[in-house]
């Protein structure tokens, strides 16, 4: 009896097991990611989408770090040395994020939206997909180029693992990406989104990126590495004529709403409605926002959570402005035994190009209501006096330090610093895109919310003048040079003054601080030449007490720069190599 | 209560049984080593370090290997001697040289592979002279192998022994693009760096660079000067 009761209930038991294998029950959709079919319902959800995709592309804003300490743009800071080797140092391998790209282009043709939404999303999603590519072509070379969504099936591991194409086919293929972009996109799009231009004005930075690398590079691998010199001229014809198309379409103007030029210049990086700007990236307090006032923003005048100075711009990067009249930039000091003396410490940097105080905060400049004091120490009956403290006083009657009666501060309070200190050690501080309306209590942890450019006019023109010299058309790289010329307020050339260097050189100060000059060098293949163990320098302030006027002198820094000529072409992580054995790593690595 | 203890002590004595046996594999306990001789000055041949030339393993069996890449030294050696003992193809590569082939090495305990390489170039008779404040340099350049044009040469003085083209105190430097290959092999050079500290001792070096695509420099011995 007891048995049968149990073997009744067993098959109760059982029956109820089995019975749950034969529905979907479990097989239920997660609450908390939407599925491919649910993003490609709603248009408000592909919206969505697109924004993820844009937030991941690797623009070099804010957020990035910045490279302007490993180049003579600045360097004289927080760290002692800034070399730069081993190829690890700007990583970026968006695999992921090409997949979504891809993800998106094989959803779109059957999701539920208008045909003109459709067509202006797939140009964006090709735009984004080239900007990827882009990022890592010029980090490593050529690399595998993915145009469909790869899915792991069970036993395709071997498909799945791609090998690298060539630096030519990639570029080709960024090319490819932005045309088609250009041709699908409208002229104009939403706040913040790309159109046609933007797919242009890439092109046109991206053709420079691969003429330079056949002019300046070699072939290696197989040509995964550079692109055979005799390519590069079609390289700069591409990248010029797809400048020339920006610049035909009249659509954008060069910032010049302020008459004043240094001011004009400093708002170009402020202004919301930037005529300038191709393409930008927004930020919005407190939703999404960035840290650039905090960390950059001089000693004295920093925010409650404290950094600052976190880029000290070097006067290596001073002297390169010209002064108006076009004369080299050097800066007048005399000599240290004749120095020249200035009451007005700032007439210092009078008649040179405005540009350059709109980038820079120079020694004892006003910006936003202070006098930024760096001054690094005084001389007295011909004795100079330093101190590493900002209370440290000098008494004028005893002609000696003094805490208790001096009146005197011998340094100031945003400097001298040295290396490794809190306070600029080069005498300079960054101006660019810094927001002087942005209240002292806001400068602090993701506080600021100015916009970044991305793609701006004035870079499409330096491209074009940059290709068209190359290219040997003087004429037309004078023309372009000579506008952003004029806009900045410098007497414009002459054609017995154009040179290659000149039209760089343009470049270098004009995008100063934009996170250009590290890729520049590096395509022209100049930055083990520069970087070779080489030592910025400071502008130290003195205040004469005797003369009561300011005089200045040169300094070497202690920190130095190395550019490993390794670093032209990054290391790919060896955990990649690992995963697809078809990756071949790159030089010295 | 017993069978839960004879259960418990079961289930103990059956986890304990994994301790008894040691499964782990055996360390890389394989190591391969040699020496790179210039062929022109028929010494160890001189690189840099970081970058001074690169040793790559290819370990036979391995299809979905990636290679073990480790650096040589500046003195022209190389050794790694934490890897499987295995046969392997050995490719000394990335260096100041012409492109050798792979060998073949079965590596056991201790396997040595010398390489005979040719240089781009070679910095012959190199003498170092100091008088007060500056150190003068006497050398030539040779080479058996023509590759590409020679466009620079450079004396090197350091404070520390590693002195290279990325660790100087001071140097000097000769721009030789635009002058003939001939008439720079035939050129006898005396390169002076000047500014040296009386007493301290000076580590000296002379490099040399043709146009080659990995922009490797050919080094000199060092020589260890104290100033007068």
């Amino acid at each position: 009896m007891k048995t049968k009761l149990l073997h009744i209930l067993s098959a109760l038991l059982f029956g109820t097991l089995m019975n749950s294998c034969n529905d979907k029950r479990l097989d239920i959709k997660p609450l908390d990611i939407l599925s491919n079919e649910q993003v490609f319902q709603s248009e408000a959800a592909i919206t969505a989408y697109m924004a993820s995709l844009y937030t991941a592309m690797p623009m070099e804003d804010f957020n990035f770090g910045g490279f302007a300490s490993n180049t003579d743009e600045a360097g004289i800071g927080m760290t002692l040395a800034n070399s730069v080797r081993g190829g690890t140092s700007t990583q970026w391998w968006g695999y992921g994020n090409v997949r979504n790209v891809n993800n998106l282009l094989e959803n779109l043709p059957a999701a539920k939206i208008g045909e003109t939404l459709k067509k202006t999303l797939t140009g964006e999603a090709k735009f984004i997909r080239a900007y990827y590519y882009l990022a890592m072509v010029k980090r490593y070379g050529g690399i595998p180029i993915i145009k469909e969504v790869q899915n792991y099936t069970g036993d395709n591991i071997s498909e799945l693992q791609v090998s690298r194409n060539t630096e030519k086919e990639v570029y080709d293929f960024i090319a490819g990406d932005l045309d088609e972009a250009a041709s699908l996109l409208p002229e104009t799009n939403a706040k913040g989104r790309v159109g046609k231009y933007a797919a242009l004005a890439l092109k046109s930075r991206a053709m420079l990126y691969a003429a330079s690398s056949a002019k300046y590079g070699h072939v290696l691998l197989n040509g995964v590495l550079g692109i055979p010199a005799a390519d590069a001229p079609k390289y700069w014809q591409v990248s010029m004529d797809a400048a020339r198309a920006v610049i035909a379409s009249n659509k954008y103007v060069l910032y010049d709403k302020v008459p004043n030029k240094q001011t004009n210049f400093e708002q170009l990086f402020l202004d919301r409605d930037n005529p300038e700007s191709i393409l930008s990236r927004f930020f919005s307090y407190p939703d999404k926002t960035h840290n650039y006032d905090r960390n950059v923003i001089p000693f004295g005048i920093r925010g409650p959570d404290g950094y600052g100075s976190g880029t000290g711009p070097t006067l290596e990067l001073v002297e390169q402005y010209e002064y108006t009249d076009g004369s080299p930039g050097i800066i007048k000091i005399g000599t240290p035994e004749n120095p020249v003396y200035y009451t007005n410490p700032t007439d210092l940097f009078k008649d040179f190009d405005p540009r350059m105080r709109a980038t820079v905060i120079v020694p004892f400049d006003e910006w936003k209501g202070s006098v930024i004091d760096v001054q690094a120490g005084i001389y007295d009956q011909g004795k100079k006096w330093e101190s590493g403290d900002y209370t440290a006083l000098y008494n004028l009657a005893t002609h000696k330090p003094d805490n208790a009666n001096g009146t005197l501060h011998i340094v100031g309070l945003s400097g001298f610093g040295t290396v490794g200190s809190e306070k600029s050690a080069s005498g300079f501080y960054v101006k660019k895109y810094m927001d002087p309306s942005l209240e002292r209590s806001r400068v602090r942890t993701l506080g600021s919310s100015q916009p970044w450019v991305e793609l701006r006019y004035a870079e499409v023109l330096l491209n074009y003048a940059e290709a068209a010299m190359e290219l040997g058309n003087v004429a037309e790289a004078r023309d372009k040079v000579n506008l952003i010329r004029a806009r900045a307020g410098i007497v414009t050339l002459k054609d017995a003054d154009v040179t290659i260097e000149k039209v760089r050189h343009e470049r270098l100060v004009e995008l100063a601080f934009e996170n250009h000059r590290w890729w520049d060098y590096r395509r022209w293949r100049l930055s083990d030449k520069l970087f070779n163990n080489t030592k910025p320098t400071a502008l130290k302030p003195y205040y004469d007490v005797d003369k009561k006027a300011y005089r200045f002198e040169r300094s070497v820094s202690i920190s130095y720069k190395t550019f490993g000529v390794e670093v032209y072409y990054e290391r790919i992580d060896p955990a990649e190599l690992a995963k697809n054995p078809k990756l071949v790593q790159n030089p010295n690595y | 209560m017993k069978n839960i203890s004879i259960t418990l002590i079961f289930g103990v004595l059956t986890m304990l049984c994994s301790c008894a046996k040691i499964d782990n594999y055996v360390a890389p306990n394989g190591g391969v080593h040699g020496i790179l001789t210039d062929k022109i000055t028929k010494e160890n041949f001189q690189s840099e370090q970081p970058n001074g030339f690169t040793v790559k393993l290819f370990e036979k069996g391995g299809k979905q290997n990636s290679p073990i890449v480790f650096q040589g030294k500046p003195n022209g050696s190389y050794e790694n001697a934490f890897v499987f003992q295995n046969d392997y193809r050995l490719l000394v590569t990335e260096g100041a040289f012409f492109a050798l082939d792979t060998v073949a090495v079965n590596i056991g305990k201790s396997a040595e592979t010398n390489f005979e390489v040719m240089p781009f170039l070679a910095v012959m008779n190199p003498v170092a002279t100091a008088e007060s404040g500056k150190i003068t340099v006497s050398y030539r350049l040779k080479r058996e192998q023509v590759g590409h044009k020679i466009i620079e040469r450079k004396v090197l003085v350091s404070k520390v022994p590693t002195v290279n083209n990325s660790v100087f105190d001071f140097k000097t430097q000769t721009d030789l693009t635009a002058l003939d290959d001939t008439a720079i092999l035939a050129a006898n050079y005396a390169d002076t760096v000047s500014g040296l500290v009386s007493g301290q001792t000076y580590y000296v070096r002379v490099a040399a660079r043709t146009d080659n695509v990995l922009k490797k420099y050919n080094y000199s011995k060092i020589f260890t000067v104290k100033m007068p």
